[in-house]
């Protein structure tokens, strides 16, 4: 399809479900009303490693209006892990409710209540016997061997360290003339939706579940449901419905929930509700793993790379394994610039901390915030403006040096560590250009020779980023009925990025129509077909390239329909503006309706299931931050004063959705680069459990940010459109950090870049 | 349970007069999200620190988690769900549409009533008078630059329909 052909891919079509948000109609899971509706919650464990001796449910249970107080007993012996794409190779299976507590917060036991004051007053008259075990919060001490299991096995997830390598980094470093090395240390953060965690369950009289839920993967809670409680021969039976979801930033893969609520839901044969409160979802939520990273990079004379060396240690808390995480670590060291000779060796532990799980980006901001930053310490060192060098060393379109030996007849993954396979496109180095020209980049060379007194000092930072495309399976079906109306039926959800609207607009195109001419229908295990889960920036990607296909079928099948009742060759019509027009066509055209009931054939269906990806090429997106900051060398606080946000995502599908993907995910990265930051007592215990103290940007603290977009439409993907999920989040951090640096002449390896951070860097350089 | 003191009031919610029979502890956001169905007030922190909750007492936006309704007796209240009129979107509403000021929309009802709050007070607002009024409002999908021009948008189209007045 040429691009001068498109209509609705491509404009800023307003969103599709706009309107009932801002009228307060739209559903979100706590907004739902059942009769006999009852409210549940969960009495959490005060210490970080336990063995429950005893618990005493009976005064709970005899409190007036508590119509249920389920303990481990209770509950289907069904691991929670393992239903989700994090994998199952952890150490055992968990339980929704345990009796070894492995975290301060852990699920011990559940109260259903007729409402949620004789819930909560039923949580406190549980008494409970914990048997103290010996718990462990650092990552490098849960390694060593006499370190306190967390699951019963040793704490490095899967055994063994990951190991990526390409090349052999060693003979690198040895070429290389200098080696440059440093260590690297983020935070706990949390991507605290607005809406917390919430489930609704309700159990049918023929024993059927229905559970509605702020889920990113219907099919993946379907199947885990139905496992746990029997019905996994008929998983038809369990049905996953996902109204509006109030965000997830890939956040929202809390399973416990979903069977605490069923399990309740059946001991009392009312439907139940389960939420989050703000404090459980920041300290008992899925927060981004801490990184420690130790990064070299060898030079040769010449100025380009030689080898990257990176070990990165993740504390992924006690449960959800997180390899998946520890791998988009790697992604930016091993593979955003060119370098035939590199090794990525990465541990994932398991601690008594929080527990760790897929946030927006996985890996990638930890993994980019040391690579970036040490690139730019070379640069410097080097003399070379931080962009020339850049430009000089990213990986180029044609790929890393180095052999494919992956298997040709499989789709290439996302993130590759072989060498000689092409991007299917590379906006990388127009995201760099076109960047720096819309900021108005300054060149610059010198190292710093003066550090400021007193005063505010200005400063510009850049970073870049690589990122997957995500490469799921998707499926999409289209009804048109004689009415003539479009209907689009599709599992993915939208979890509050615009997803609906993007995919609309996306089915819509080939019958000429726009977005909100179609009737859509999302994530409902009952009516909607197959997908993947929205993780990964795999949306536009792959359930759009379902929506494109399954339309395309459908208005195949409209114009054979056409054909017969017209008696027109087939070749001669084609969908214009919503009709069907060619030569020989009377009239205006013929209205889809038209040919739907003069055809007989009731209803015309398009359908796709589809696994998107290139068997030749690597389907990645790009981007480069530029950063411009104020530094108050007296107080340490970092002022940002804007941003530009150069992206290439191939074709932009919704230039407004898209550029509020960038914004939004730009402005988490400035309060995980500034100040995000989930504490700890040194026993386990929460400190940031409120937006108190776990300050989010508020409008005061979001610069103008302007989102940029430089890539060409990608041959390999639907109407060339590539990811945008994660990546805004990506870079930010690493180019705060090099402005900071501009500006006072400080590198601070350490995130967030907090006042006192600022301040004890700038002691220690004077 | 059972004995629980309940007080009788009035409220005026979105101009429908409603008699209730509430507890004392019972909260505004409480009362309009169970009793009366409108759940377009969100409730996401419970505690007053992000604003989701915003809504119009007799004309000023309070935070509904913080306020307990029989401190409401005789009391006007506006909420999200009062502010398109007959089907058509309030201007503001109108405007976040257009400028695409909302993601996941769990802060919208939130941000909306605020803002009618601030151009009721404020016809013509600057930007840092907007950042004033919002600065008790999160919104986490990070759509602050588009709430801004949004309100910017609205208000100009107010003053120009009042003028017109």
């Amino acid at each position: 399809m040429q691009a001068t052909e498109l209509r609705t891919v491509g404009a800023s079509a307003e969103r599709i479900d706009g309107r009932e948000k801002l009228t307060g109609a739209a559903q979100y899971t706590v907004d739902i009303r059942l009769p006999g509706l009852l409210h549940a919650a969960i009495l959490r464990a005060p210490l970080a490693h336990a063995r429950i001796v005893s618990i005493d449910v009976g005064r709970a249970t005899a409190l007036p209006g508590v119509a249920a107080v389920l303990t481990v007993d209770e509950m289907p012996r069904s691991s929670v892990e393992g239903g989700d794409e994090a994998g199952g190779e952890a150490g055992g299976p968990v339980y929704a409710l345990t009796d070894v507590v492995r975290r301060v917060g852990d699920e011990v036991a559940a109260v259903a209540a007729v409402d949620i004051d004789p819930t909560r007053r039923a949580l406190a008259l549980i008494d409970v016997a914990y048997e103290p075990l010996p718990a462990v919060f650092d990552p490098e001490q849960a390694l060593l061997p006499d370190a306190p299991q967390v699951r019963g096995v040793p704490n490095l997830v899967g055994g063994r360290p990951l190991l990526l390598e390409r090349g052999d980094v060693r003979r690198g470093l040895a070429e290389a003339v200098a080696v440059y090395r440093g260590h690297y240390e983020t935070q706990v953060t949390s991507g605290s939706p607005l809406e917390p965690r919430a489930v609704v369950a309700a159990w049918d009289e023929d024993g059927g579940l229905t559970v509605w839920k702020a889920s990113r993967f219907t099919f993946g809670d379907r199947r885990a449901l139905a496992k746990a409680f029997g019905l996994e021969l008929e998983p038809e039976r369990v049905r996953v419905v996902v109204p509006h979801v109030g965000a997830s930033y890939g956040n929202k893969d809390e399973s416990r929930i979903a069977f605490i609520a069923a399990a309740l839901a059946k001991q009392t044969g009312r439907p139940v509700r389960l939420a989050y409160t703000r404090g459980e979802e920041l300290a008992d939520g899925r927060l981004r793993h801490p990184a420690r990273i130790d990064l070299a990079i060898g030079l040769r004379a010449d100025g380009t790379i030689a080898a990257i060396e990176d070990r990165t240690v993740l504390n992924t808390g006690p449960y959800v394994p997180g390899t998946a995480v520890l791998r988009r670590s790697a992604h930016g060291p091993t593979y955003l610039y060119d370098c035939a000779n590199v090794r990525f060796e990465g541990y994932c532990v398991f601690t008594n901390g929080f527990v760790a799980g897929s946030y927006r980006g996985l890996g990638a901001p930890q993994g980019h915030f040391a690579l970036e930053s040490l690139i730019d310490e070379i640069a410097v060192a080097r003399g070379e403006d931080p962009l020339a060098f850049r430009l000089r060393n990213v990986v180029k379109p044609e790929g890393q040096p180095g052999e494919r030996y992956q298997p040709t007849e499989t789709p290439v993954p996302s993130q590759p560590i072989a060498g000689g396979i092409p991007f299917s496109s590379s906006g990388l180095r127009a995201c760099l250009e076109e960047g720096a020209a819309r900021f108005g980049w300054q060149q610059r060379a010198r190292p710093h020779d003066r550090l400021p007194e007193r005063g505010k000092y200005r400063g510009q930072g850049l970073a870049c980023c690589i990122y997957q495309t995500g490469q799921q399976p998707s499926s999409a079906q289209i009804e048109v009925g004689e009415d003539g109306r479009v209907v689009l039926l599709m599992g993915t959800v939208d979890v509050g990025q615009g997803g609906r609207t993007v995919l609309a607009q996306m089915a819509a195109e080939p019958f000429g129509l726009p977005a909100g001419a179609l009737d859509c229908r999302f994530a409902d295990t009952a009516s909607t077909p197959f997908s993947s889960g929205t993780w990964g920036s795999s949306t536009t990607f792959s359930s759009g390239q379902a929506a494109k296909e399954a339309a395309e079928d459908a208005v195949q099948k409209l114009l054979e329909c056409a054909s017969d009742v017209l008696d027109l060759p087939g070749a001669s019509l084609r969908v214009e503006d919503g009709r069907i027009v060619g030569e020989g066509v009377p009239g205006g055209g013929l209205s889809f309706g038209e040919a739907v009931r003069r055809a007989g054939s009731g209803t015309v269906e398009g359908y796709a299931r589809v696994r998107p990806g290139s068997l030749t090429h690597i389907i990645n997106s790009f981007a480069a931050h530029f950063v411009e900051v104020e530094v108050d060398v007296e107080t340490g606080l970092v002022r940002i004063l804007r941003i530009v946000a150069a992206h290439d995502c191939g074709r932009v599908v919704n230039p407004a959705t898209a550029a509020g993907q960038v914004r939004g995910g730009v402005t988490q990265a400035i309060g995980y680069a500034l100040f995000e930051e989930m504490l700890q007592h040194p026993d386990g215990r929460p400190i940031t459990d409120s937006f108190l103290k776990f300050r989010v940007p508020h409008l005061r603290e979001t610069p103008p940010i302007e989102p940029l977009f430089c890539g060409d439409p990608d041959p390999f993907a639907p109407y060339g459109a590539k990811a945008l999920g994660e990546p805004p989040l990506v870079p930010t951090a690493a180019a705060i950090a090099n402005a900071v640096y501009d500006a006072v002449g400080v590198r601070i390896r350490s995130l967030p870049l907090t006042p006192a951070r600022v301040l004890a860097a700038l002691a220690a350089a004077r | 349970m059972g004995n629980v003191m309940e007080y009788s009031l009035r409220l005026t919610v979105n101009g429908a007069e409603h008699s209730l029979a509430v507890p004392a502890g019972e909260t505004l956001a409480t009362t309009l999200r169970d009793r009366l169905s409108l759940t377009g007030t969100k409730v996401a922190c419970d505690r007053g620190e992000c604003g989701s909750c915003t809504v119009l007492r007799d004309g000023l936006p309070l935070l509904a988690c913080m306020t307990l309704t029989v401190c409401c007796d005789g009391a006007l209240i506006s909420t999200v769900e009062g502010l398109a009129r007959n089907g058509d979107l309030h201007p503001l509403q109108a405007a976040f549409l257009r400028c695409d000021a909302l993601q996941c929309g769990f802060c919208t009802p939130g941000f909306l009533m605020m803002a009618a709050a601030l151009l009721a007070e404020t016809p013509r607002p600057d930007a840092d008078a907007i950042t004033e009024a919002l600065e008790g409002n999160i919104c986490r999908c990070g759509a602050y630059h588009a709430i801004v021009e949004a309100i910017q948008q609205a208000a100009t189209e107010l003053e120009q329909t009042h003028a017109g007045d």
